[in-house]
This record gives C-alpha cells, structure tokens and sequence, in this order.
C-alpha cells in the first residue's frame, strides 16, 4: 500500500519534471529564434506587435533573439535589451527609426543597415528630440546613429563599427543635425567615415574612443561645444573643427592621425575656441589652425597641450592672428611649429603673462632656477625654413644634412634665417597631461625576445671568432683525404714563353723552361730581375703570356688546382702573428685539404713540436721559416717555391734551414727559388737561370754561374813549399779545383764546404799551417 | 666552383680577425652607446606621454643610422682587402689552393658577420632597455628597423670593398672611406639641396636623384616600412607612394639589393685583376 | 680653369636645362581636371577632397588647377580671392560628369547635404534643376548669378 502511494507519487514527480524537461526545451528553442517581448501590455512574439500594441511611457523588454525589418518607432517607448538580442535590417534601410520623442533604446545589437550614402541609411535614425540610446552594439551599418533635428539627445555606452567599405563609400558612425544640447559620451566607434556635429549648439562630447575612421570629430557651425577626455586616434584628421564659437576642447588624446592633409585638430573659423591640456602625439600635423580667430574681438587659446613627435607641431596659415600659446610643450616635433605658405605669424602670443611654452630644441638655460629660461627661444632653423620655401626638400628629412645645415647657421649668423617666432619666456621642463596617453602600456615581450636573440646571435659569431670555436669544427669537419701525388715521371712544371708585363715595362720576356721531380732550380739575378714575378705566375697569382703548367695543370686556366701542387715558402711570411703555432697550423691544413696527422708529422719534423702553444709573433725568424716550410709541405705537394727563403735568416738558422730543403730534395720535391746567395744556388739548385732585367741571360750548371761571375770564393791554404805537389794532387782526386802558390795552394770552394779541402789535406797527412779567404766575388756568397 | 669548406674556413678566419679589429671594437661600442642613450632619453622624455618606442622614435633611430653604420661598413670594407694586401698576408693567403672569388667571398662573409653581430649588440641591448624601462613597441618596427639597418651595413661594405679591391694602403683605405662617408652622408645631399633649389627640379627627378644613394634608399624604406607612408617626407614621398604604392617597398628593397651586390661584384672584377699585390 | 673646360661645363649646364624643359610637360589646359580623391586637399577648407560628385574645380590660364571639397567652397574661394579664371569645372549632380560651370543651372537649399554645407547642386538640364528646386522650393541660379548673389540669398553656409 505504502509501496504503490509512494510510486505513485514518484512516478508523478517523474512525469512533471520530463514534462518540465520538455517545455522548457521548446521555450529554449523559441527564445533562440525570435527571443520573447514583454511589455506593459503583456507578451508578444515579434517586436513589431509589442510595437503596434505598445503605448507612450511603455517598456519592452526583449529578450535575445533575432529581430529582422526596418522599425519605425512612433511612441515614446523604451526598448531594453536583455542578452543582446539582434535587430537586423537585412541590408536595407535604417534599421531603426525614431518619430517619437523620448525614446530609449537600450542593450540591443543593431546591424545590417543598407549601404545607400544618398539615402543615408542608419542602424538608428532619429528625427524626434530626447532620445537615449545607451549601451547597444551597432555593427555593419552605413550610419550608425543619425539624430536628424534631434535635440537634447543622449549617445552613451555604444560600441559603433560601420561597413568595412574604402572610407569615401563609408557612412557617419554619428551624425548629429540641427540637434543642439546633445551629450556624446563612452562611444566607441570605428570603421566609419566621420563624427559629424553641424548646425548644433551646446553639444557635449566626452570619452569617447574614435579611432580609424576620416574625421574623427567634424564640427560645423556648433557654438559652445565641449570636447573632453576623448582619445582620437588612427583617422586622417582627429578633428576638425569648423565654424563655431566658444568651443572648449580638452584632455582629449590625439595620435596618429595621418594621411595626406592628417591633422590632430583643424580649426578652422574658430572664433574664442579654448584647447586645453591635450596630448597631440605622432600625427602628421598636432594642431592645423586657420583663419581662427575670425572676427577681431576673439581669440584661440591654447593652454598646457603637449604636442610630441608629430612632424608639425602647430601649423598656422600666415593668416593666423590672436593665438595664444602658454605652457604648452613641444617636444621632438620634425618641426614644432610651421607657417603655411608665405608671411608671418607675428601677430600671435608665445607666451602669456610671463609664461611661454617648452621647446625641446631650446639651448639656453635657467640661472636662477624659476623655471623660465633666462634667453629667448627663437625658432630660426635653416633647414626648416629651406623646407618651408621648397617643400620638396622635405625628403631629406631626417638625413644628418639638416643637422649639419642647421649647424653652419648657427655658426654662421648670415645663413641664419628670421626667426618664425620668438618665446620670451620659454619653460625649461616640460610639461605633463596627467593620465594621457598614446600607447597604453603594454610589456613589449616580442621585442625583448627578439633583442636577447640579437645578443644571442652575436654571442654566436664571437664564438665563432674564437679559437675555441675553431677547435669545436675542427673537430666536426670531416676531412678530405688528401690526393696523393702523382710520381710523374716527366716535368712537374712546364713554363714555356713565359711573359709579363705592366704597360712599357716588360718585367719577364719569353722564360722557357721545366724542372722534374727531385730536381732544384734557382732563379738567379738582381732586385728586378724577375725572380719574383716568375714565382708569381708559376703560382698563378698573376696574368701573363704564355703558358705555365704545373704537373700537367694549366695554372691559367685552373689556378687553384695547381696551387694545391705547390708549397710556397716566401721571403718573409705574413701570418697572422696573433694565432699560435697550432692554431696556424689548424687553418693552412683545412685550406690545404690535408688532415691533422701529417700537420703534427710535419710539425714534429721541423721541431715545432715545443713551440705549438707560442703566437706566431713570438717565434724566431728561423721557426717562422719553418712554419712556412711546414705550411708548404701540407698535402704533400711535389713542387716547393721558395722566394728568397734564407734572407732574414742569421747563419745558423740559414744552414739549418738549407739543410732541411735538401733532404726534401733528395726526397723527390723539385725545388724553384729565387735567390742572390751562391750558398744556396750551389746547395741546391742543378741549374741556374740567370735572369736580367726580365729577360733569360743564361742558363747553367750553378757552378759555372759562380765561377762565371767570379761569386765564389777561393782559399789559401798554406802548407808549407815542399807539401805544395802533394796537397794539389790530394785535392784534385777529391774534385777541388787548385792552383800552386809558393807555399800554399788555391782552392776554389762552395759555400759550406770550406773545412772539406782542409780535411782532405789532413787527410793525406798534408799538416795544414794556416788558410785564408779571398777573391769572394759577390762578398756575401756565404755566412 | 665555389668550394663551400674553403670558404667556410676563411669566413671564419675572418670573422676572427674581425672581432680582434679597434675599428670593429670601437664601433660596436660607439654604436651601443648612442642607440643605448637615444633610447634611455626617448624614455625619459617621452615615455610618460606613451610615445616611447621603436615604431614611434624611429626618427631618431634612422638619423643615428645614417650618421655611423655606413661609416662603420664603409671603414670596414676599404680596410678589408687593402690592409691585407699591405702586410703581404693576401699574397700567403693566394698561394694557396683558393680562388680570389672564395677569398673575396669569405672576406666578405666574415666581414659582414662581425659588423651585423656589432650592429646587433647595439640594437639587442637598446631594445632590452625599452623593454624593461617600460617603452611601448612593436616588435614588427623593431625587426623592420633592425633588417633594413644590416642591409645598409651590407651595401657600406661592399661600397667599401670595391674602394678596397683597388688599393693597397691601410691608410689611403681609411681616407678615402671617410672622404666616401662624408659624401653620401653629407655631400651628395647638400648637392642635392642646391640642384633642387637653383635649378628647380620636379619632385621626381629630386627623388631619383636622392635614390642614387643607398643611405637615401635606407630612409625611405624603413620609413616607409614602419610608418607605412611617406608622406612626412613632403612632395617628393607623397610623388613616391602616389606613383608606385604598394610596390614601392620592393622597388626599395630591390634597390637595396642592387646596392648590396653591384658594388661587391664591381670590387670583384678589380680585385680579379688587381691580385694580391 | 681653361677655357675649353669652361665651354663644356657651360655646355653641359645648357643642355641640361634643355632637358629639364623639355621634362615638364605641356598642360592642356581644356581638358577636364583630374583629382586624386581622398588625396587631395580643398583650396577653401583643407579638408580631403574625396566625393567625386560634389567636387569642383577650376583652371587658371597657367594650367594650374584649384580643387574644392563643395562647389559652393569653389564661389567662396573665388569670392574671396577673385583670380582670373580660364574654366570653373563643376559635377552634374544626376550623371556626375563634369560639366563648364557656366553652361550649368544650380539649385542651392539648405536640404542639399554636401561636404561643406552649402547645399548647390549643378544640372546640364534646366529640367532636373526645376524638379528638385519644386521640391524643396529653392530658386535656380546660373553661374554668374551664383558668383555674385547677395549672400543672403543662398543658403546660409557661405559666409
């Protein structure tokens, strides 16, 4: 019993609440298509009969849901949105239109106006006085708001965004005309053409934000306006105001409004127009004023604005008289004030009542710390006034030009211009707008990020600098495995009519010749001979006639791969004297293609071994020769080039040195250098080339060349009378060339060579009792 | 053929000899400084108006950048080859199995590196500042400013590599970048001013004329990049943006380009010729 | 300097001045003007010139050319100014072609919206000039009438 009440009851409680589920599914789903309306006179399923039914005084409350139609509203109702329901025109017509005073329209989404400018088509359009129309989104209509001989309205709390259309085919995002005492207040609006306020007196505009449109504000024949606390930014003109009397503007906020004929604010025909503690910043001009004052009792004041980095300041037409300017700031304009067109602006204040205006550009200084500075600012610069007369010398503004102009008037008082103004008393700080500002502030991260990657990527390339860097590829890269080279059995260099020369001077004529493996070739003459020059075109470094190859590589043609068959060893080598041996070493073996074991090889063979970690500059003149050498001997190239190798060597080092390109000799390198030293001709070269002045004088056996030039030199050795006989046969069986002298003999000797005759005197047990040098020739034939 | 590891291995020589150079050190310094300082007074005179940044005080920035990066690439480049070829160190260095387009190349390279990295300092530490004093900026202007800058630091180079290709003194190098700085920094366009005022030449001959000039094709486009127009340069910007619109930037950048390139491959061809010595 | 030097230079200068004349190309100064909308500024007001149809213009014997905003800116520049004029250039109101101001009929009311408030419209036919001054009860003028109309008379904006 118990049991079946109690299921009952829950099984009535089940029904209601699925029944509940139900209706309301069904209300939801009726909400989501027309909303519901209510109002004093019950509810009603479309907007248009709440209006119908509707009385003056009466609320409609609608509650989201989309209404389509154009709407005319002919009661003094209020409409009061609740969740943002949807009026829409569906792209024709206003979508409302006020006929009855009074009306409030509020919390409503009103959109798709038609797009017709001849008929003005708007989201709302009211031609009754003392309409509110407060906190509503009005969105793709060609006009947003028209009060058309609407006084006494009241525009609050709207976002308004026009037609996304090129600005010319846009509406007004306000319009207001012939409605005087209305108040415009926390707007937002975009995307539209202008503001507009004609023929309306006492209108009140404050906090607004309109941004991106033409003319922000266009005010025509509107007496005692009062613009507050509004932010005008990204339109072509901020506002321009026109025609009016009395018109106070101020706090507002003025930036970048730009564009061909951008102004912050045009006054234009403003008679006693009042401008106030505004921020104008970074448009194309802060404050455009022209023909205002117009009638000779008024004047225009402009009191604690901050005009910054716009490219004009204040520009006034040469009309321009009865302005006042005192406290305002004007800091890095492009030019702070401008005089459009020609004449002058000398019949306006630049300073009230002791009180002038900071400039940014003023020089002089306060002494007696009041604030004022103690000289006059004086507005002369040279290149602004250039500009001024020739304004398409504009386009080298901002180039260190007009800085340097700018100076040589200063220092040159008779390129000086007149001053466009002068400022008695000029303010040495600048001034503030509380509260006003351009930019809002915002951390700028992409900018912090992308300058510490800028940091970063510099620490890169330092690093890369670095040595440690280089160790870190050296490392990494793989090296190519070094060709070997080919034991040809011919010539390993061909020069055939080998000619050179720069203009009239021929500094190499018609130089033929070759040299095989392991053989040695100097290239023998004076300063100027062509010793050098020859090297340069056997390396390719040069142009020249004829024809040089290297192992069958045409060094015209294909210089690089003959340069990797030649170790060049200069006169005196340049390195880089800051990088260690090591470090040297590292670089030449990775530009020789070679790898790091035959580098340390070589540097072990020519004892650098204990010198890797010393600079280059710190090595001997001896051990920098050997690092040439080891550099040349990378990638094992058959052919050495030595220019002049022992020249800045001392004697020991030399025959150290001399020593070593033996041995390389004899191990199959065929050697070219250029030398003026028997020594080295004799030690190493099997023939000679004897060149003068460019030219092949001859070629020889080296000591046929020594002798011819009488280079070498001869030594007495006195063995007694009686051992003479004895000493010239010992000497001739070893190949010494001899001559009898009294008690002595004559031994023509090669250079390094002068204790062998005394050795084999010694050795055929001839006593040896003194010996002398003599006849040397060249003089410096050895040490 | 260019071989890659050849040049990879001088570029760095380069860049190491680069970063050892005064003239790099005191330049980089120089340059931290100034656009360090430009950006600390931008602050601090105009950072309680909201105007404090890059896209807002380019101004100063490009003025800055006129006056020391092409005398920082100029310097550079003329030094590059000629100083080189004075020590005799070029003659080792084309001994070598190397090409002069790597050797040139590589210089280049390695050059052009250190400078940028120079440039990038200076830039990376003003906008740290900026940043962390509060400045508003938009990190697109920053980049654009700080692109634009190292493509004019390219084009002082390679002007100052093709005076280098033909000389051997350090010195000479030296005067005659500083004789080339002061004329495409001052010269040329106080001759310009006096062409356009005597001879009253049209707004577009003045515009090709000043557009002969890289530090010139520098203004314009990072003008015209960061404040999308040119119009704060008078009848003349009005003529170009007018006359060419959108491919106005291309047009700029293609100069640029030319700029970076035609005297690099100029100094190629005399330096070619020219050799080592 | 030398002479021959000298001579060169002063050729060079010649020819270059020839060549700066020869740049500048002739103005014909009947044809129509060109205006470049939402570019341009108006003489009179300063503002952007940027509806074709309420533009107007006119040409002087130099072939240089005065833009305006408003035709009715167009007889308050010339008033105030009073350059000789070679052509006054005006929009036909209904087709937007432009038409010689003198051959026009101008209806001016005040419920004319146009850019600079003076409410002139110009026909080609005297007939669309009657329909909308019926219409709103405005008389007709002709050019020379609209130059020198006492102010009083036209809408109340030029002043």
């Amino acid at each position: 019993m118990l049991n079946s009440r109690a299921g009952k009851i829950t099984s009535t409680i089940a029904t209601l609440i699925v029944l509940m589920a139900v209706g309301s599914t069904i209300s939801s789903i009726r909400a989501q298509s027309s909303g519901s309306i209510e109002s004093d006179r019950g509810s009603y399923s479309t907007f248009q009969d709440a209006l119908d039914a509707s009385q003056d005084g009466d609320v409609l409350t609608v509650t989201s849901g989309t209404h389509t139609g154009n709407f005319v509203i002919d009661k003094s109702v209020t409409v009061q949105g609740v969740d943002w329901p949807t009026f829409d025109g569906g792209g024709v017509g206003n979508v409302f239109t006020i006929e009855a005073p009074n009306v409030v329209i509020t919390g409503l989404i009103i959109q798709n106006s038609g797009n017709k400018l001849n008929s003005e088509d708007a989201g709302i359009e009211a031609n009754a006085p003392g309409v509110v129309i407060d906190g509503n989104r009005i969105q793709n209509t060609l006009f947003g708001i028209y009060l058309k001989q609407a006084p006494n309205g009241d525009i609050r709390n709207n976002v308004i965004t026009g037609m996304d259309l090129e600005v010319q085919r846009r509406g007004d995002g306000i319009r207001v005309w012939y409605s005087s005492d209305t108040v415009i207040e926390n707007n937002d609006v975009s995307l539209v053409r202008d503001v507009v306020l004609w023929y309306s007196e006492r209108l009140t505009v404050r906090n607004n934000d309109i941004h991106d449109g033409r003319y922000g504000l266009h005010f025509m024949y509107d007496d005692d306006a009062l613009v507050e606390n509004n932010r005008l930014t990204g339109n072509s003109v901020g506002a321009f105001l026109m025609y009016s009397r009395r018109l106070q503007m101020i706090g507002n906020v003025v930036g970048d409004n730009r564009g061909p004929s951008g102004y912050g604010i045009g006054l234009k025909d403003l008679d006693d127009a009042y401008v106030e503690g505004n921020l104008f910043a970074d448009n194309r001009v802060g404050a455009y004023v022209d023909n205002s004052p117009r009638e000779r009792d008024s004047k225009v004041e402009f009191i604690d604005n901050v005009f910054v980095l716009n490219d004009f300041g204040v520009r006034l037409m040469p009309s321009v008289k009865r302005n006042q300017y005192t406290g305002n700031s004007f800091v890095d304009n492009q030019e702070q004030v401008q005089v459009a067109g020609r004449g002058t602006i000398e019949e306006n204040d630049w300073a009230v009542d002791g009180i002038g205006n900071y400039w940014s550009d003023y020089a002089g200084f306060d002494a007696d710390n009041d604030g004022v500075g103690d000289v006059i600012y004086k507005s002369e610069k040279l290149f602004e006034n250039l500009t001024d007369k020739h304004p398409k010398l504009r386009l080298l503004t901002f180039s260190p030009v007009t800085q340097a102009v700018d100076f040589a008037a200063k220092s040159f008082p008779f390129v000086r211009p007149e001053p466009k103004l002068t400022d008695p008393s000029p303010l040495v700080q600048p001034g503030t707008v509380p509260g006003l500002l351009l930019d809002k502030k915002v951390f700028a991260w992409k900018t912090l990020l992308a300058s510490l990657a800028f940091v970063g990527l510099a620490g890169v390339v330092a690093r890369i600098g670095s040595t440690k860097g280089e160790r870190n590829t050296e490392q990494k890269e793989a090296v190519e495995p070094v060709e070997p080279t080919d034991p040809v059995g011919g010539n390993v260099i061909e020069v055939i009519d080998l000619s050179r020369s720069f203009g009239d001077v021929r500094a190499l004529q018609n130089l033929t010749f070759n040299l095989a493996s392991g053989e040695g070739l100097a290239l023998w003459g004076n300063n100027g001979a062509g010793k050098t020059t020859a090297i340069r075109c056997i390396l390719g470094q040069v142009s020249y006639e004829g024809s040089v190859s290297i192992c069958g590589i045409d060094v015209a043609a294909k210089g690089k791969l003959a340069r990797a068959k030649v170790g060049l060893v200069p006169q005196e080598i340049s390195f880089h004297d800051d990088l260690t041996v090591l470090d040297t070493m590292r670089l030449y073996t990775k530009l020789r293609k070679s790898n790091h074991d035959e580098g340390s090889a070589l540097l072990e063979r020519l004892s650098l071994a204990p010198h890797l970690s010393k600079q280059v500059r710190q090595l001997s003149g001896g051990l920098r020769q050997r690092l040439a050498l080891a550099i040349a001997l990378l990638g094992d190239p058959p052919i050495l080039l030595l220019d002049e190798p022992t020249a800045n060597l001392d004697a020991a080092a030399r025959q150290d040195f001399l020593a070593l390109l033996e041995d390389l000799k004899a191990e199959g390198k065929a050697l070219v250098f250029a030398s003026h030293r028997p020594g080295e001709v004799l030690r190493l070269a099997d023939r000679v080339l004897l060149l003068d002045q460019g030219k092949l004088v001859a070629e020889s056996e080296p000591e046929d060349l020594m002798t011819r030039i009488g280079a070498l030199p001869k030594m007495r050795i006195e063995v007694g009378l009686r051992n003479v006989e004895s000493a010239m046969t010992a000497l001739s069986n070893d190949k010494f060339e001899t001559s009898a002298n009294r008690t002595g003999v004559y031994v023509t000797v090669a250079p390094g060579e002068k204790a062998l005759p005394i050795k084999t005197l010694v050795d055929a047990g001839i006593p040896v009792v003194d010996f002398d040098l003599e006849g040397t020739g060249k003089g410096d034939i050895d040490d | 053929m260019i071989d890659l590891q050849t040049v990879a291995i001088l570029s760095q020589k380069e860049v190491r000899d680069a970063t050892k150079s005064r003239w790099l050190l005191m330049f980089g310094v120089g340059f931290a400084v100034i656009a360090s300082a430009l950006s600390w007074m931008a602050l601090s005179g105009l950072g309680s108006f909201g105007v404090a940044g890059f896209g807002r005080t380019t101004a100063s920035m490009v003025n800055m950048v006129l006056l020391i990066v092409p005398l920082m690439g100029l310097t550079l480049g003329a030094l590059a080859i000629a100083s080189e070829r004075e020590r005799g160190a070029l003659a080792y260095l084309m001994s070598q199995p190397v090409t002069a387009f790597e050797i040139l190349l590589s210089k280049y390279l390695g050059v052009a590196a250190a400078l940028i990295a120079a440039l990038l300092v200076g830039f990376g530490i003003s906008g740290i500042l900026v940043v962390l004093r509060g400045g508003s900026s938009n990190a697109g202007d920053f980049l654009a400013l700080v692109g634009l800058t190292v493509l004019l630091a390219l084009s002082s180079l390679s002007i100052g590599f093709l005076l280098s290709a033909g000389l051997r003194r350090g010195a000479t190098a030296i005067g005659l970048s500083v004789f080339l700085w002061l004329t495409l920094a001052f010269f040329s366009d106080l001759g310009l001013m006096g062409t356009a005022v005597t001879l009253d030449i049209g707004v577009r001959e003045l515009l090709f004329m000043a557009l002969a000039n890289p530090l010139q094709v520098y203004k314009l486009a990072t003008i015209l990049s960061i404040k999308n127009d040119l119009e704060v340069l008078g009848p003349a910007g009005v003529y170009a943006m007018r006359t060419y619109g959108d491919a106005l930037l291309p047009i700029l950048m293609a100069l640029f380009v030319v700029w970076v390139i035609a005297p690099l491959g100029v100094g190629f061809l005399i330096f070619k010729r020219r050799g080592a010595f | 300097m030398s002479t021959p030097k000298r001579v060169g230079i002063l050729l060079l200068m010649i020819i270059g001045a020839l060549s700066l004349i020869a740049c500048q190309s002739e103005v014909d100064i009947e044809t129509t003007p060109e205006i470049a909308y939402g570019e341009v500024i108006c003489e009179q007001c300063g503002m952007i010139v940027s509806e074709e149809a309420q533009a107007a213009a006119y040409r002087l014997p130099d072939g240089n050319l005065r833009i305006f905003d408003d035709l009715g800116d167009m007889v308050l520049y010339h008033r105030l100014n009073g350059e000789d004029v070679h052509i006054f250039w005006v929009h036909d109101y209904q087709t937007g072609e432009w038409m010689h101001a003198p051959d026009a009929f101008f209806v001016a009311t005040e419920d004319l919206v146009t850019p600079m408030g003076h409410g002139i419209a110009a026909f080609t036919y005297e007939a669309g000039a009657e329909h909308l001054a019926n219409e709103h009860s405005a008389p007709i003028y002709r050019w020379d009438e609209l130059l020198e109309a006492p102010l009083a008379d036209l809408p109340r904006h030029i002043d």
